[in-house]
Formats: C-alpha cells, sequence, structure tokens
C-alpha cells in the first residue's frame, strides 16, 4: 500500500523511508585475521566442550560427561578414518573382517573356496597343481581382505567378480612359475621380466591412450588405477604373510628331488622328499640315510638338478670307513644290500675305493659324469663333510600315491 | 532515476529504461548484476563494492544485504559477515536465507552447533530456498552426515532458472569438503553451463588438481585467460604443476577414497 514502509506480515522493510542506514559492511583488520585462522584452527582440532560458553554454567559432572562423548566421538572419526585399514587387518583370518562387519554372508563362498584351496594346496604342496593352489589361496584371501576393506568395486571396474580373482591367481601363479623356472640373473629371467613389463605397458597404455579421447572413460581409467596399485599391495602383503607364517610353522621342515632307486624305502628317481633340518643334526647319522646334500661341482646330474643346489642322496659310508664300488657297496669289506643300498649307474661298472675321513660321509647319487670316472672326482662328488648335510628325509611326499614315511635301513 | 521507478507496473516485464545514449540506468539492479558478474570472475571485493553501491542506491534492496553476507563469508570474514547478517535481520526479520548465511558463516568459523541452530531455524521458516537447503548441506556436511546429498538434490529441485549457479554452489562446497568426485558431478555441468565465469572454471581446476587429474591445468588455464592475473587461479596452477611425488599419491589416494 502507498505509504507501507513495512511488510505488514514479515516487518520486512520496503522503503527506506528517508532513514539514513549505513550500507558499508564492516571489515576485518588485516593482523586480525591470522589470529582468527588460529582460533578457528584451535575450535576444529580440540574438544567443544573447552569453548567458554559451553563451559560456563555446566556443572562438573556434566562437563565430563561432554568431555567423554567428545572422546568417543574422537574414537569414532579415528575409526572411521582407520577402518579400512583395520579391516584389512582383521582379515588376516580370512572373512573375519566380514564377520565384525556383519557382512560374511557375501564372501561365505570365498571363504570356503580359499579353505578348499589351502587344504588342497597342503595336500599337493611341491606339485604343479598344488602351485596352482597356493597362488588360487593367497589370490582368494587377497580378494577377501579387499572386499573386507572395501577398496575395490569391482562391479563397477570388472563386472563378475569371479574373473577378478583368476586375474589374481594367475598373477601370483605365473610370478611364482617364473621363480620356479629360472633362476635369478639369468638372461631368461630378465628376458621374462622384460616381457612381463611390456606386457603390462600394453595392458595399461594401449586404454588410456585409447580412452583418453574420451574423457569420460580416460577418468574411469585413472580412477581404475590406483585400485589396481592397492590389489597389487595387499596381494603381495599376503603373499609375504604366508611366507612369514610358513616360515615360523614349517621353517624348519624342507625337501628335495633324489634320482636314487631304493626298493627297500619304495623310493624311485624322480621322487620329492620331506626332509627336516633338524633331523640332521644329530653327532652321527645312521647308515642307509637319506639326507639332502648339494651337487657336486664336477658332475651334473642331468635333467633333475643344476651344480650349486641340493638333492636327495644316500649315506653309505661313514666317517672313518672304507666304501669300496664294485657293482655293490662294499663297507670296510662287508657287502651292503643292493635292495637297501643300490649302487647308482654312473658307478655301477667302476671298481673304486674311497676312503671317507672323519666328519664325512660318503653320500651316494646319481650324478652324470661329465669328464670321466676317476677315483678323485668320486671322492670330491660323494664325499660330503657333516656341515654340507643341509637336513634328513623323513617321508615320500610326491607322486602323492606313494606318500609315505621311510622305512629305517638299520 | 524516473520518478516512476518505485511504482509496480514497472517492476516486472517492462524493460528498464535506458539512457538517452542507450546506456544502462545505474540503478540497484544494474549494481547488483555488475556484483554477480565479479562475484562470478572471483572478485570478492569488487562485487561487495558493487553490493553496497546498490544498497547506496536502494537501502530497502535485499538482494544487497544477502550479497554483502556472503562477499563477506567468501572473503573469509565471517564474524564480520555474522554482524552483517544480524543487521540485515533488523530489516528483514526471520529470513531464511539470512539466517542460512550466518549458518554458514558459523560453520567456517568451525562453530559447528551455532551453524546447526541457525540452519535449525532457516530450515523451519516458510519459502526455503535453495541456498536455505545448501547451508543446511554444509552444515550437514562438517557433522558428516549422509543426510547432505538429499539436501543439495533439494536445492537443486528447487532452483528454476538459477540451477546452474546451485550447482555450482554445491559443487563448491562438497570440494571444501573434500568429497571431490561427488563435487565433480556438480562442476562439470556447471563449466558447461557457465563457461564465462573464471571462478566456475577455477573451481573446477581445483577439484580435478586435488584428484590428480592433468586436465587442472587447462581448467586453471581458462580461468587466467578470463580473468588475467587472477592471483589465487596462477598459485594454484603453478603448486600443480610442481607437485612432487608425494602429491601424486595424495591424488591417487583420494581417487581411490572417492571411489
Amino acid at each position: 500500500m502507498p505509504g507501507q514502509t513495512s511488510c505488514f506480515r514479515c516487518g520486512s522493510v520496503l522503503e527506506s523511508g528517508g532513514v539514513a542506514v549505513d550500507v558499508h559492511p564492516p571489515r576485518a583488520a588485516r593482523w586480525k585475521r591470522p589470529f582468527r585462522n588460529a582460533r578457528r584452527w584451535i575450535r576444529r582440532h580440540s574438544p567443544t566442550f573447552y569453548t567458554v560458553e559451553r563451559v560456563a554454567g555446566t556443572s562438573s559432572a556434566a562437563i565430563v560427561r561432554m568431555g567423554w562423548d567428545t572422546l568417543a566421538d574422537w574414537v569414532d572419526e579415528a575409526r572411521a578414518l582407520a577402518r579400512p585399514g583395520f579391516y584389512l587387518l582383521l582379515s588376516i583370518v580370512p572373512g573375519l573382517g566380514h564377520v565384525v562387519q556383519g557382512r560374511f554372508r557375501e564372501v561365505r563362498w570365498y571363504c570356503l573356496g580359499w579353505f578348499m584351496a589351502l587344504a588342497a594346496c597342503l595336500l599337493l604342496y611341491r606339485t604343479s597343481i598344488g602351485l596352482f593352489f597356493y597362488g588360487a589361496t593367497i589370490g582368494l584371501h587377497a580378494y577377501i581382505a579387499i572386499h573386507a576393506a572395501r577398496l575395490l568395486r569391482l562391479a563397477d571396474d570388472l563386472s563378475p567378480s569371479l574373473a577378478a580373482v583368476v586375474i589374481l591367481m594367475a598373477c601370483v601363479v605365473g610370478f611364482f612359475m617364473l621363480f620356479q623356472v629360472v633362476s635369478f640373473g639369468s638372461p631368461i629371467f630378465l628376458l621374462v621380466v622384460v616381457a612381463m613389463l611390456s606386457w603390462g605397458g600394453l595392458v595399461i597404455g594401449v586404454p588410456v591412450y585409447v580412452a583418453s579421447r574420451d574423457t569420460e572413460a580416460f577418468q574411469r581409467v585413472l580412477r581404475f588405477l590406483p585400485r589396481v596399485a592397492a590389489v597389487l599391495v595387499v596381494l603381495l602383503s599376503v603373499w609375504g604373510l604366508y611366507a612369514a607364517v610358513a616360515d615360523l610353522l614349517l621353517g624348519g621342515l624342507t625337501g628335495g628331488y633324489t634320482a636314487l632307486n631304493i626298493p627297500y624305502q619304495n623310493v624311485r628317481s624322480g621322487d620329492y622328499l620331506l626332509a627336516r633340518r633338524s633331523l640332521a643334526m644329530v653327532e652321527r647319522l645312521p647308515r642307509g640315510a637319506l639326507v639332502l646334500v648339494p651337487v657336486g661341482r664336477l658332475y651334473d646330474i642331468g635333467t633333475l638338478r643344476r651344480a650349486g643346489e641340493t638333492m636327495i642322496g644316500q649315506i653309505v659310508g661313514l666317517p672313518g670307513e672304507t666304501v669300496q664300488i664294485e657293482r655293490l657297496f662294499r663297507v670296510d669289506s662287508v657287502e651292503l644290500d643292493a635292495q637297501r643300498y643300490p649302487v647308482p649307474g654312473w658307478l655301477s661298472a667302476r671298481r673304486l675305493t674311497v676312503n671317507v675321513p672323519e666328519n664325512s660321509y660318503f653320500v651316494s647319487c646319481e650324478y652324470k659324469a661329465i669328464g670321466g670316472v676317476t677315483p678323485a672326482a668320486v671322492q670330491a662328488a660323494c664325499v660330503v663333510p657333516q656341515s654340507n648335510i643341509e637336513a634328513r628325509a623323513f617321508m615320500r611326499w610326491n607322486p602323492v600315491w606313494r606318500r609315505g614315511f621311510l622305512k629305517e635301513t638299520e | 532515476m524516473s520518478r516512476f521507478s518505485h511504482l509496480e507496473f514497472e517492476e516486472k516485464g517492462t524493460p528498464k529504461a535506458q539512457g538517452p545514449q542507450g546506456e544502462p540506468v545505474r540503478d540497484e539492479r544494474f549494481f547488483h548484476e555488475r556484483a554477480k558478474a565479479a562475484w562470478l570472475a572471483g572478485d570478492f571485493e569488487e562485487a561487495l563494492r558493487n553490493y553496497s553501491r546498490a544498497l547506496e542506491k536502494n537501502s530497502a534492496f535485499y538482494d544487497g544485504w544477502f550479497g554483502q553476507v556472503r562477499m563477506l563469508i567468501e572473503l573469509g570474514e565471517y564474524q564480520e559477515s555474522s554482524l552483517w547478517a544480524d543487521k540485515a535481520l533488523e530489516l528483514f526479520p526471520e529470513h531464511p536465507e539470512l539466517l542460512a548465511a550466518k549458518a554458514v558463516a558459523c560453520a567456517r568459523d568451525a562453530d559447528i552447533d551455532k551453524a546447526q541452530a541457525f540452519s535449525d531455524n532457516a530450515i523451519s521458516k516458510r519459502g526455503a530456498t535453495p541456498y536455505v537447503w545448501l547451508a543446511r548441506a554444509e552444515v550437514l556436511l562438517l557433522r558428516r552426515s549422509n543426510m547432505a546429498e538429499t539436501c543439495i538434490r533439494n536445492a537443486i529441485s528447487l532452483a528454476n532458472t538459477a540451477a546452474p549457479i546451485v550447482r555450482f554452489e554445491a559443487g563448491r562446497l562438497l570440494l571444501n569438503s573434500r568429497s571431490y568426485l561427488s563435487a565433480m558431478e556438480y562442476l562439470r555441468p556447471a563449466v558447461k553451463e557457465m563457461p564465462k565465469s573464471a571462478l566456475v572454471w577455477y573451481e573446477f581446476g581445483r577439484c580435478q588438481a586435488a584428484l590428480g587429474f592433468p586436465e587442472a591445468e587447462v581448467a586453471f588455464g581458462q580461468s587466467l585467460k578470463l580473468q588475467p592475473g587472477w592471483a589465487e587461479a596462477q598459485a594454484a596452477l603453478s603448486q600443480f604443476k610442481e607437485r612432487g611425488l608425494m602429491g601424486r599419491i595424495r591424488a591417487a589416494f583420494r581417487r581411490l577414497r572417492g571411489s
């Protein structure tokens, strides 16, 4: 209405009505700003009950309660920040992170798969299938941990989540196979590494290049890469965890292949025998014991092992004894049973006598002679100092159908 | 100013009277537009000056008061903005936007309890505007509440013609609360809708830089092209260019956390 200077409902001014109103706001002095910023920072990072307004007129019990609440808030906040790491840590036991979150149902099949893979891996240890299950165990464990920490939304990037697990498994198995087949530093190793890196570069680089034409896709790829890095970090951590646990629980356990055929002990060439280090730490090993020894430098075992590695051999001569080889072993002129102490093929056509020094054993191994079989060569290959004996075999492990404990020969 | 300028029939639909040479009339609307342009160019001091000029023309001009309060907040003078909002509330009692502005000032001044109280008050008033919902979202984001997204959606649904600005504001507050990927969802369309705003490009660049996207350089460059010599944009650009390994790792983790 004409002449109305303010709204009759809300009281807002409609006309200034000639009243002088200061329309220039107050401004903060420059020198005040750092102090204000500091106060703001303190307020943001300190318990809110310290502010004068809240403490004034409050009983001490209430202040304590407020303090407790604030502390609880802090703990909640810290937990929220550390939650992924916490669940990742809990997932040292697969599925525990999910149980705590009440999400176990989401990964129950994966946990079952992990358990079965672990059982298969332990049962088939040191076979190529066992190696596959080892990789599968690590891959599944890593996936469960990643799922618990919600580091990866597989549904977004790798639609069938099983595919992701298979990829992880393949990575681990591939890595293991690489170390199994070739040794560090060899040209083949370097070649394989270069090939893998090139392959990785292509796998990552080509999609990035192609996707760079489309900004959305490019950003999706960029979002995906850190997740891949996180997955790899978790994967390597789980791998390290398995290695540490295996070392802790099975540290004294080792094994090796043998090239011998010992009918009495049902051992055949190519068998993998489990050995225990502590069993070799005795003062004197018995005759017939199967022991893990380094392969002699002068002789090559051929297809099974290379020089510098270890293999399983049989103790025939004890310290101070004289071993004669004439189709059969004779120790101090006593003939040994060929079923229990077979003469390896490379020595069977020879007549040799070897004196075993103190603190050494005559260890029978199936070598492939390179430069002719001379007494010196036999001495160098078969006489092994006690300190070089790494472990004593106690069980036939592979093949699985002949698995069993070894019989004592004496 | 014409003597009939305050008559109601001139307020809507009718084009503003032009000066003899076609120059716009320098009334409160004129300065308001200039202030808005200065704000979108990232020049908050200039915007504040123009809002003051608008109020010099008409001290009952609500947008001028509200604009002043907002510019004080932009300039980081939260106590002054709160004080000025109180003064504006004397003229426009219980106005939800002014109460919401006070909530924002308190929230940015790390006084969350007060901010919550003002926001509650603002939202309880009739005629809540997009700004009221955005202020609510800002307070809730500080409280790490999941309801913030709902408030932002409410704000956008209420904004008709101002939707680009509201989207931009939503992106900004998400950016300031370090929800970078969510901020990107609002800032990307804002850049397309307001390609001539240096501030929009700058905020978009900040978001991209935080996530480590190399396109941040383009965004900062565009911002500097629109507002040559803008110190903030220049500093942000050089900081992005000189980011080290840790910066890249941080950005990667931000992408990871946001995913």
